[in-house]
C-alpha cells in the first residue's frame, strides 16, 4: 500500500505579529466605548446594530481596513482584519451596522466597481457611516439561489425594478441594498443573465418594506418589494450579466469567517463564569469538549484566512468550516442545559442568555448556506459529484 | 516542505510500506514481532530522528519527527516507533543515555497499555514534573493481553521502580504527556487520511442500483462529514505541533492546552470518522479481509492512548474554567 492521497488539508497558520499587535488596540477600543456606554454586550452577539460603536470603529481604522487608503481603507492584511473580527465576536459587540458592507459589499465594490462608485460608498463604509443589506434570496429561491426572479430591465438611463427579497437583514433601516437580479431572462444556463445592483432604499421609488419577525422575536428580517423601482445606470454592479461569479466569488469571506463559531461565545463566557474550581469532573469535560472543539475550529478558519490572503480561493475549505461551526454552535446550548442541570446551577444571567441562543440555535444551519448545500460543495470538491 | 522533510518522509514511507505488508499483519496478529523491519527502521535513524545531532540525532525539528509519526499512522505501522522516538529524546533531555531497542512509554496520562511489552528493551517512565527514567522491560510486572488493533500488549500493575542512575530530572519543555498526546494526534490524523482515502476509493468504485454509490446524495453527505472530521484533526495535530515546537525553541507557549485541545478533539472524531467509514464500506469493511479494519481499529486503541478525550477535555475544561470568563477568550486565541 502506498502513502494515501491526502484529499483535503488546512495548511495550518500563525497569525503574523503585525495582526497579534492589533488584539490590545482593539480590546481597548471596545473596552473604552462600553465604559462610556456605547455599547453593551445583548442577547444575540454581532447581530446587534449599534451606528455609534460601528462610527467608533470607522474612525479608529478598523471598517474596511483591507481596503486601499485611497478608498478610506487601512491597507490592512485579511490576518489583521481576521484578528478585529474575532475580538468583536468574542466581546459580544454589536456590530451588525457595518458588517455586511464590511464583509462582502464593500470587497465586491472595490473588486467589481466602477471607479465612481469606490469613491463614493467605499469611504463612507470605512468611517462607519453607511450601512447596506445583501438581497440574495426570494422567497421562491432559497438555497437555490440561481432561481431567483426579480427582474431589472432596460430603460432610458437606467433600470427597472420589479419582484421582491427575502430575509433581507435591516432593510428597514440600511441606507443601501446589493441586490442580485435578473438583466436577461432565464436561459438553459442557469447561472447565466443575472447582475448586481446598488439599491437606495431610502431614496428609489416602489419599494415596500414588510418586517419579518424571527424566533428570538427580533425585527432584522425583512421583505422588500420593489415596483416598478427606478436605478439610474451607475448601479449596476460589475458587468451585466456576471452577478453569478461576482456574488460567489466572496463566499469563501462570508463562509469562513469566525462568525460561523464565535456567535454564542457569550454563552460560554457566562457558563464558565458561573463554574469555578469547585466545577465536578463531568462539567469540566464539558467544558473541555467545547472549548477544544471551538479551539480546533478556529484553527481550521485561521487557515482559511491565510489562504485568502495568500490570494486563494479555498471554498471547499470554507464550506466545510461553516458546516463544523455552525453544527457546534447549535450543539453549545445542548450541551450547557445539560451541564446547568447537572450541576444545579441557577444564574439568572446564564439563563437568560440560554434561552435566546436556544430560540436562535435553528438560524446558524440556514443562513449563509444551509449544511445540506454545504457539505453538496465539500463532496464536489472531493470529485463525487 | 523542507527539503529535509521530504527526504526522512520518503524513507518513512518506504520502509513503512514494506513493515505493512499483509504477511506482517498476519504475524502481529499471531503475536510475532516484525522484528526485521523494526531493525530497517531503526538503522534508518527513524527511531532516533528527535535527537540532539550530538547524540547522534538527525537533528530534525519536532515537526519533522511528527511528519513521521503522521506517516506511521496512514500505514497503520504495527510497531512501537512513536514511542521509542519521543521515549528517547526524553531520556536525553535528561542527560540519560537511552537504552537501545524499541521503547514503551508511561507518562502522566492515565495509564492504559504498552504495546509489545515482550519485546522492548525499557519502559520510560516520565511522570512529569517528577523526573524522567527507564527501567528494563524484564523487571516491570505487566498483565499481558491484546489491543483492539490485535497488538500484544501490557498493561501496567503497578508503577514501575527507576533505578537512580536511569533517572533524571525533568526537560523544562513540554511535558512528556503533551508531547505524546500531540504524537499520538498525529498517528490519528494520518490513519484518518487513508481511512477517508479508503472510502472515497470505495464508494466511487462500488456499484449499487446500476451507479457508483458516490453518485447517491446521502452518500456525499456523509463523506463530506467525514472529511470535515479528518480535516479539523489534521490542522488541530498541526497547530499543536507549531507550538510545541514554538515552546522548545523558547517562543510563545500554550503548548499544553493546545496539545490537550487536539488530542481531546482527534480522540473524539475517532467515532464519527470510524462509524461512517464502515457504514459506506458495508459488510465488507466488518472482515478481516478488508485493509480498512486495520486503520478503524488503531483509531479505537489510539483514540484511548496516552489519554482519552475524557482525560484531556477535563484538562481543557480545567484551564479554561481556570482562566475564568475573562480570561477564556486569550486562552483561546492565546499565541
Amino acid at each position: 500500500m502506498k502513502a494515501p492521497t491526502v484529499h483535503l488539508r488546512f495548511s495550518p497558520a500563525v497569525l503574523p505579529e503585525a495582526a497579534e499587535n492589533l488584539r490590545s488596540e482593539i480590546r481597548e477600543l471596545l473596552e473604552d466605548t462600553r465604559a462610556r456606554g456605547v455599547w453593551f454586550a445583548e442577547g444575540l452577539s454581532w447581530w446587534g446594530r449599534n451606528p455609534e460603536l460601528s462610527r467608533a470603529l470607522g474612525e479608529a481604522g478598523f471598517i474596511g481596513m483591507t481596503w486601499p487608503r485611497c478608498y478610506g481603507g487601512a491597507e490592512r492584511s485579511q490576518l489583521e482584519r481576521y484578528v478585529v473580527t474575532e475580538e468583536l465576536l468574542a466581546a459580544g459587540a454589536p456590530a451588525a451596522f457595518h458588517w455586511f458592507a464590511d464583509r462582502q459589499i464593500g470587497p465586491s465594490i472595490l473588486r467589481y466597481g466602477s471607479e465612481a462608485q469606490k469613491r463614493r460608498f467605499l469611504p463612507p463604509i470605512a468611517r462607519g457611516e453607511l450601512s447596506f443589506a445583501v438581497g440574495m434570496s426570494e422567497p421562491d429561491s432559497g438555497s437555490d439561489l440561481a432561481s431567483i426572479r426579480m427582474r431589472a430591465e432596460r430603460v432610458d438611463s437606467g433600470w427597472r425594478l420589479n419582484g421582491s427579497k427575502i430575509w433581507t437583514s435591516y432593510a428597514h433601516v440600511a441606507e443601501y441594498c446589493v441586490a442580485l437580479v435578473r438583466t436577461e431572462p432565464k436561459s438553459d444556463k442557469r447561472h447565466a443573465g443575472m447582475s448586481q445592483v446598488i439599491i437606495d432604499l431610502k431614496n428609489a421609488n416602489g419599494i415596500t418594506v414588510r418586517p419579518i419577525i424571527d424566533l428570538p422575536g427580533r425585527h432584522d428580517f425583512n421583505e422588500v418589494f420593489f415596483e416598478d423601482t427606478f436605478v439610474p445606470d451607475d448601479c449596476l454592479l460589475g458587468n451585466p450579466g456576471d452577478g453569478w461569479s461576482q456574488v460567489t466569488s466572496e463566499l469563501a469571506y462570508e463562509r469562513s469567517g469566525p462568525e460561523r463559531f464565535l456567535t454564542n461565545f457569550h454563552l460560554l463566557r457566562a457558563l464558565v463564569d458561573a463554574l469555578d474550581g469547585s466545577a465536578s469532573p463531568a462539567a469540566q469535560r464539558e467544558v473541555g469538549l467545547l472549548v477544544s472543539r471551538l479551539w480546533a475550529l478556529r484553527a481550521a478558519s485561521v487557515s482559511v484566512a491565510a489562504a485568502l490572503e495568500a490570494g486563494e480561493t479555498p471554498n471547499v475549505e470554507s464550506a466545510l468550516v461553516k458546516d463544523l461551526g455552525t453544527n457546534f454552535q447549535q450543539e453549545v446550548p445542548e450541551i450547557v442545559r445539560r451541564l446547568l442541570a447537572a450541576e444545579g446551577i441557577d444564574d439568572r444571567n446564564l439563563l437568560d442568555i440560554l434561552s435566546q441562543v436556544v430560540l436562535a440555535a435553528p438560524s446558524y444551519t440556514i443562513q449563509g448556506g444551509a449544511t445540506e448545500i454545504l457539505r453538496g460543495i465539500v463532496a464536489r470538491g472531493l470529485r463525487l459529484r | 516542505m523542507s527539503g529535509l522533510r521530504a527526504l526522512l518522509l520518503d524513507t518513512a514511507n518506504r520502509l513503512f510500506e514494506a513493515a505493512t505488508e499483509d504477511d506482517v499483519f498476519e504475524g502481529v496478529e499471531a503475536g510475532r514481532f516484525p522484528t526485521d523491519h523494526w531493525r530497517a527502521i531503526e538503522e534508518n535513524g527513524l527511531a532516533d530522528v528527535l535527537l540532539p545531532e550530538a547524540a547522534g540525532g538527525a537533528g530534525v525539528d519536532f515537526g519533522d519527527a511528527m511528519a513521521v509519526a503522521r506517516a506511521a499512522g496512514a500505514f497503520a505501522l504495527p510497531l512501537p516507533l512513536v514511542e521509542t522516538i519521543i521515549g528517547r529524546r526524553l531520556l536525553a533531555d535528561a542527560g540519560i543515555e537511552p537504552p537501545a531497542g524499541p521503547l514503551g512509554l508511561v507518562t502522566a496520562a492515565p495509564v492504559t497499555d504498552v504495546a509489545w511489552p515482550d519485546e522492548i528493551a525499557a519502559v520510560v517512565v516520565a511522570y512529569q514534573p517528577d523526573g524522567v527514567g527507564w527501567v528494563a522491560a524484564a523487571d516491570v510486572d505487566f498483565e499481558a493481553g491484546t489491543s483492539s488493533a490485535g497488538e500484544p500488549v501490557g498493561r501496567l500493575c503497578r508503577r514501575p521502580a527507576i533505578p537512580a542512575d536511569q533517572s533524571g530530572g525533568p526537560g523544562s519543555g513540554p511535558s512528556a504527556s503533551e508531547l505524546m498526546a500531540t504524537a499520538r494526534t498525529a498517528m490519528i490524523a494520518g490513519a484518518m487520511e487513508r481511512i477517508l482515502d479508503l472510502t472515497i476509493e470505495h464508494v466511487q468504485g462500488r456499484v449499487q442500483f446500476g451507479r457508483p454509490l458516490a453518485r447517491f446524495q446521502a452518500v456525499q453527505q456523509m463523506v463530506a462529514v467525514m472529511t470535515s472530521h479528518a480535516a479539523v484533526v489534521g490542522v488541530a495535530s498541526d497547530t499543536a505541533i507549531a507550538a510545541i515546537e514554538a515552546a522548545t525553541e523558547g517562543g510563545a507557549s500554550g503548548a499544553g492546552f493546545k496539545a490537550a485541545c487536539a488530542k481531546a478533539r482527534a480522540s473524539e472524531a475517532c467515532y464519527e470518522v470510524t462509524r461512517i467509514a464502515h457504514q459506506l464500506h458495508g459488510a465488507i469493511g466488518y472482515t478481516r479481509e478488508h485493509d480498512l479494519q486495520r486503520f478503524t481499529r488503531r483509531l479505537w486503541a489510539w483514540r484511548d492512548a496516552d489519554g482519552d478525550e475524557g482525560y484531556w477535555q477535563a484538562q481543557v475544561g480545567t484551564l479554561a474554567i481556570g482562566a475564568g470568563a475573562d480570561g477564556l477568550w486569550p486562552l483561546l486565541a492565546g499565541a
